[in-house]
């Protein structure tokens, strides 16, 4: 199962959205326009579904309500999240899901997230499984501080849409987070999206599957990074976790490193060819260009498009970025790519197929990156000339 | 009504920006092509075909090659589009900057007696046009030879090329403003034939066909 559609409404940056994915998207935008936060209405479902997880800490962990709420919806106090999902290879739509919600609270009181609406359709049974409207079903205060997503009593009829929202991988990997995991042997992270604990998720898989991973990341590593050879998982004489690879050099055998001796662009490759191995449904990657030399960010999009086809690992990967290498491949095509624009009534976001400015372009020869990056400069980038330091 | 425009640099896009500003303010600016600059006479195919759709608006410097229509002959397939606006700067877009010396002269420091006139020039073909008079390229006369004579020291810093550079570390943070806000074309058309047809395709130009 895979994302189709996503419909945001007062969310973040959004007073209203509407995206439609493919099985590998690409979000393009100027900064601050809202990508990662319109990734982040994925990552709010999979937070509400995961275990010890939940709407209030979902909502806590992003800072409240007035926090999530979009400051150009004014004084609209709902938010609300839309999800489809369609089946990965025949591409019929599985399940809609439907989530409102507001806050209760303030003043002496304490704050909550409270659900005005929870909504969920099954295309293949043709009907609504659920049907929540707290206000008129007279629920009270403490039932509507909980989806049903999140409660096993209450979502046996849709449970695997709750399975599919956790299983949703996002990666953000920090070298010198990882590089500290190692040094504090800190593997009591709860959630890990920027590499603190990715030596600790390595060390959880069993021993085969880790080596089928690395004999692959390898074949990879030799030709991106050739002087690396032999990556290997190991762990040291107090039980942590280590990758550990040999360093060719003058020396006949070269010789061993560990990650806290790897480059930054290293340790992002092999993050990022974990993840979409180890992931068995919807990766969400930010910037996966940065830190690696453009030669391999090229190649990057035709290798997830292999990794979803071979059925070996992710099943749709959504990518954020500003990467002209990234989008300067004849493989990627404008439904692909989801451009986002920023406006005084909050960002807008559109398919880039849906503009004729962007299709003109391409229609002329030129690549989806000549059409689609100077959507997404800043609208008066040309005063940065202007500046003065002095 | 809407276009792309095209161009080699920074530079050469700011003039088109700033003239349609100037002459065509009915005319907004779709975005820039190519993306990445640079490779812009592989993209002209490209752009005669995007102009079809879209009028598209280029400036090119002339640089070495004698004669314009030449030049466009070599770089466009025919048959060329009626809405793909093609410019040719004799010989480089900084010679049409030259051309307004009395602000030249007063932003870069540069006394105006040393900066170069105009004279008759014939480009390989029948007619004498008025171009701006140069000894050689007009970007590294300007560097080589003028930017010396400025009495404006960071004027000099920043556009002084380093070893091994082609221009200066700050050429497009001085040149880009004084483009914008400072450079009258008015006054320089007078002595840049290839400007003055410039300003004449873009107020002549009806739309698409």
């Amino acid at each position: 199962m895979i994302i189709k559609k996503l419909v945001l409404s007062n969310w973040k940056n959004f007073r209203s959205c509407e995206v439609d994915f493919q099985d590998r998207c690409f979000v393009i935008g100027p900064n601050a326009a809202g990508k990662s936060n319109l990734i982040d209405a994925l990552r709010f479902l999979r937070d509400i579904s995961k275990e010890a997880g939940g709407l209030q800490s979902a909502v806590r962990e992003r800072g409240g309500i007035s926090r999530i709420r979009s400051l150009s919806a004014r004084k609209e106090p709902v938010v609300s999240i839309t999800i489809e999902t369609m089946d990965d290879t025949s591409h019929k739509p599985i399940w809609s899901y439907q989530l409102s919600i507001s806050q209760t609270g303030g003043g002496i009181n304490p704050l909550f997230a409270t659900v005005e609406k929870e909504v969920v359709y099954s295309f293949e049974l043709e009907k609504y499984v659920l049907q929540r409207f707290p206000t008129k079903n007279s629920e009270d205060d403490e039932m509507r501080r909980y989806t049903f997503l999140e409660q096993v009593n209450s979502n046996r009829d849709f449970r695997d849409l709750q399975q599919f929202f956790r299983e949703v991988e996002y990666l953000n990997l920090i070298p010198q987070l990882v590089r500290e995991s190692a040094s504090v042997g800190n593997l009591l992270i709860k959630e890990d999206h920027f590499g603190r604990n990715f030596l600790g998720n390595v060390a959880k898989l069993n021993e085969r599957t880790r080596s089928s991973y690395f004999k692959r990341i390898n074949e990879a590593l030799k030709i991106a990074v050739p002087q690396l050879e032999e990556l290997k998982f190991v762990k040291d004489e107090d039980g942590k976790p280590h990758l550990e690879a040999r360093y060719i050099h003058w020396r006949a055998k070269g010789s061993k490193q560990q990650e806290v001796q790897f480059s930054d662009g290293t340790l992002r490759l092999i993050g990022l060819l974990f993840v979409l191995f180890n992931s068995k449904g919807v990766v969400l990657l930010e910037e996966p260009e940065i830190n690696l030399n453009p030669s391999i960010v090229s190649r990057i999009p035709e290798f997830i498009s292999m990794i979803i086809r071979s059925g070996k690992g992710c099943k749709q990967v959504i990518i954020t970025t500003h990467s002209y290498d990234l989008l300067n491949n004849d493989g990627v095509s404008l439904d692909e790519v989801v451009v986002l624009n920023t406006s005084t009534e909050g960002s807008i976001a559109y398919k880039a197929s849906e503009r004729e400015t962007i299709k003109a372009v391409v229609d002329s020869g030129f690549s989806i990156a000549e059409a689609v990056l100077p959507v997404t400069k800043p609208a008066n980038i040309e005063n940065f000339d202007e500046l003065r330091v002095d | 009504m809407e276009v792309y425009i095209a161009g080699e640099d920074a530079v050469t896009l700011t003039i088109i920006k700033r003239l349609i500003n100037i002459y065509r303010p009915d005319i907004s600016v779709i975005s820039e092509m190519p993306y990445r600059g640079g490779k812009l006479d592989q993209a002209i195919p490209n752009l005669n075909v995007l102009s079809n759709k879209y009028p598209v608006v280029l400036l090119r410097d002339l640089d070495m090659y004698d004669c314009p229509p030449q030049l466009i002959a070599r770089l466009i397939p025919s048959p060329k589009s009626e809405n793909f606006i093609v410019n040719i700067a004799t010989d480089e877009a900084e010679a049409w900057l030259l051309g307004d010396s009395e602000n030249f002269a007063e932003y870069f420091g540069i006394p105006i007696g040393f900066l170069p006139g105009s004279i008759l020039k014939r480009q390989n073909g029948p007619r004498t046009v008025t171009e701006i008079d140069t000894p050689y390229k007009t970007s590294q006369y300007f560097v080589r030879y003028l930017l010396p004579l400025t009495t404006n020291q960071t004027i000099f810093q920043q556009l002084q090329p380093k070893v091994g550079a082609v221009k200066g570390a700050e050429y497009n943070h001085v040149m880009l403003p004084f483009i914008r806000t400072v450079w009258n074309p008015e006054t320089a058309r007078l002595k840049s034939h290839s400007l003055n047809r410039m300003i004449l395709r873009l107020s002549n130009f009806k739309g698409p066909h």
